[in-house]
């Protein structure tokens, strides 16, 4: 389920020892699509602060997908790492999600 | 971007000077215009700097004077693939639909999970007719370089800017859930029967006649920091139907909305971090009419009053606002 959780602005500590791909514009590091922050951010237990309206509805939009069905998570983390590599515009939504 | 509440002849003479427009207006007036880059949609409704006023004699004329190359078209129901398909690799659409059309209630559902919907902004409205004159006016569409008219199809502008150019799209909703309990859906769509409220099987019909509850206010939930509305049509407790003006979605907790005590005071806070009056924005008709829009400005923001609104989705009781600004040469 998403929707009103009531809470926002989670920090979220840097990851450690998880891959990076630095093919991203402007060198900023893209999270390795077998990253927990995906998950996490997916299935809800994760909520950063996000301020762009894109990112803000292509997540619930992934997450209601998730919430659905489970077995559509590792599709649904491909496609919003690839929103994050298409789109300069949400890379300041990407460090509210990462930390860095 | 200018805007102008405008007169046909200054509207016409705007055409002719090959501006890039997305227009607003009576269809009386929409289709005497002549051929050129614009496509419109059917309002009665303004939001002006003086207030919300009711025109049978302007055009409500948006020109993107950013643009750098604009194409349009008009999409029927079964193409909305084409709304990101023919985009520009930089730059925004803008998009209009008729109210109660099968287009509207085929994006409102499929939209959301068009391919690469979410890179670039899409903004737009629901075109609406009079409200004296629902059910015997029918919304429509334009698109001014064929002189295509439609009553079922998404009016689309497809706009180029220079790299120079950033877009912003955003919503202005003035609505915030309230403490009630969670509902949710197990069945989306427009009319629903069913729901659970706070995890208990509830004919939501007969819940909202028996508790007197106020369906001017939408039901909200939060997308990810954005409130979005779904907002009631009809309330049949008779035969314990609903019907909503947007789908509601499964898997999505929503709530009804808080009160709004001042609109004008909302509206201004939210204007408050630039010019609205230089961005393109749509308000709903809704709003318009529960918050007595007519006659008090909305913070200055200006454009259509419109039968919905879109953000890239579809939305109800809501501001929507695109705004294009330029980086400063270093």
């Amino acid at each position: 389920m998403i929707g009103y959780q009531g809470s926002y602005g989670t920090r979220v500590e840097p990851p450690v020892g998880d891959r990076l791909d630095r093919t991203l514009r402007d060198d900023n590091p893209l999270l390795s699509v077998d990253h927990q922050l995906w998950v996490r951010l997916l299935t809800g237990e994760l909520n950063p602060e996000i301020k762009t309206l894109a990112t803000r509805l292509i997540i619930t939009r992934l997450r209601i997908d998730v919430a659905n069905n489970a077995a559509v998570l590792p599709r649904a983390v491909q496609e919003l790492r690839r929103f994050f590599a298409d789109n300069k515009f949400a890379h300041r939504d990407l460090t509210a999600i990462t930390g860095f | 971007m200018k805007n102008a509440l405008l007169s046909v002849e200054d509207t016409v003479a705007l055409i002719a000077s090959r501006a890039i427009l997305f227009v607003s207006g009576p269809e009386r007036l929409l289709r005497s215009l002549p051929r050129g880059n614009w496509i419109g949609g059917t309002t009665s409704y303004f939001m002006t700097p003086d207030g919300g006023e009711s025109r049978e004699d302007r055009l409500f004329c948006t020109t993107f004077d950013d643009a750098v190359n604009a194409r349009m078209a008009i999409l029927p129901p079964d193409g909305l693939s084409g709304l990101t398909e023919h985009r520009f690799a930089h730059g925004f659409t803008c998009i209009v639909t008729p109210a109660f059309s099968t287009t509207l209630q085929r994006y409102a559902v499929d939209g959301p999970t068009l391919p690469g919907l979410y890179n670039q902004p899409v903004f737009g409205w629901v075109a609406g007719v009079h409200l004296d004159r629902v059910g015997q006016d029918v919304p429509m569409v334009f698109d001014g370089a064929t002189g295509m008219v439609s009553v079922d199809g998404l009016a689309a502008l497809w706009v180029a800017l220079p790299e120079s150019a950033e877009v912003d799209l955003d919503i202005v909703n003035l609505f915030v859930p309230g403490e009630g309990d969670h509902i949710t859906f197990p069945v989306g769509g427009f009319d629903v029967t069913d729901c659970l409220i706070g995890g208990v099987p509830t004919n939501l019909a007969r819940y909202i006649v028996e508790r007197g509850i106020d369906t001017t206010l939408p039901l909200v939930a939060d997308y990810a920091g954005a409130m979005i509305n779904v907002s009631f049509q009809t309330v049949d407790a008779e035969n314990g139907r609903v019907r909503f003006y947007a789908p509601v979605v499964p898997g999505t907790i929503y709530r009804l909305a808080r009160t709004v005590t001042d609109y004008g005071a909302a509206y201004a806070e939210a204007a408050r971090e630039g010019s609205a009056a230089d961005m393109l924005s749509c308000n709903c008709i809704l709003n318009y009419r529960y918050a007595g829009l007519e006659g008090r400005p909305a913070g200055g923001f200006v454009g259509p009053v419109t039968f919905g609104e879109f953000a890239y989705i579809l939305l109800n009781q809501t501001l929507s606002r695109l705004s294009v600004r330029h980086a400063l040469a270093a």
